[in-house]
């Protein structure tokens, strides 16, 4: 679904090349270069989680989702930062297209992240009280890939929609 | 050779994906290569993390060719018709 949005921004920007880099410019690539290192992070950090669990190490297990974790919550605040600026200076979805593609693309992503931080605590109470057992490396491999997902996901619509112009 | 443990491959992977992202960062903000060069290198750099992280992160590195190839193809065709839409985009600006 993803791929589709993207190819649809890509047909989408070669209607107006001119309007959708200008509107560009309005976005700081910094926030997201910063956002892009919060979730690679935090996938790195679910890596260490999985791999402990496979050695039953409960706390490390905890603490590593713990920081993936936090590395959700802190991409969660500079995309609320980010939007808030937006508005503060008049840039909505109605603004123009590109602002429509923008907030749908990283909003739909937002909400993933947001689920990601539910799937993090989710796993992170499981791990408390596991005895590792092959139905809760399941579900600790399958929140891992979902991770995994919404990092992926980010890594192809950061440049996208930040850099390339 | 020695082979490195799961936890080296993945500090290793994380530290190429941070180095990567930020050149990105920088080469965007630098606007010293061409625009055809730097949506070039932007778009390469960002498929390269992509596969860092299906193929080490998601664990699809040893994974049955038909798992691995649906990510692979996935990559491929979002940075490739990205790329060609702003090379393209370029040309008629």
């Amino acid at each position: 679904m993803f791929g589709l949005f993207f190819a649809s921004f890509v047909v989408e920007r070669l209607h107006n090349v001119a309007l959708f880099d200008q509107s560009q410019r309005a976005l700081s690539p910094t926030i997201g270069m910063l956002n892009t290192l919060f979730l690679v992070s935090g996938s790195y950090f679910v890596v260490l989680a999985v791999d402990a669990a496979k050695r039953a190490a409960r706390r490390r297990v905890i603490g590593c989702l713990a920081l993936a974790l936090a590395c959700a919550v802190a991409f969660s605040i500079a995309k609320l930062f980010e939007y808030g600026d937006k508005f503060r200076h008049g840039l909505s979805p109605a603004t123009n297209d590109f602002f429509t593609y923008y907030f749908i693309l990283t909003g739909l992503h937002f909400l993933h992240v947001l689920i990601a931080i539910i799937v993090t605590i989710v796993l992170m109470r499981m791990s408390r009280k596991t005895d590792f057992s092959p139905r809760y490396m399941v579900i600790l491999e399958s929140g891992a890939s979902y991770w995994h997902m919404v990092d992926l996901l980010w890594v192809v619509l950061f440049p996208l929609v930040y850099l390339v112009r | 050779m020695a082979t490195l443990s799961a936890q080296q491959v993945a500090t290793s992977v994380w530290v190429v994906l941070v180095v990567a992202t930020v050149t990105t960062w920088l080469l965007a903000r630098g606007g010293a290569a061409s625009p055809l060069e730097t949506v070039s290198l932007v778009m390469v750099i960002a498929a390269f993390k992509a596969r860092l992280i299906v193929l080490h992160f998601m664990g699809l590195k040893h994974a049955p060719l038909p798992y691995r190839l649906i990510f692979e193809c996935w990559i491929l065709a979002v940075t490739g018709f990205t790329l060609a839409g702003c090379v393209f985009g370029i040309r008629i600006a």
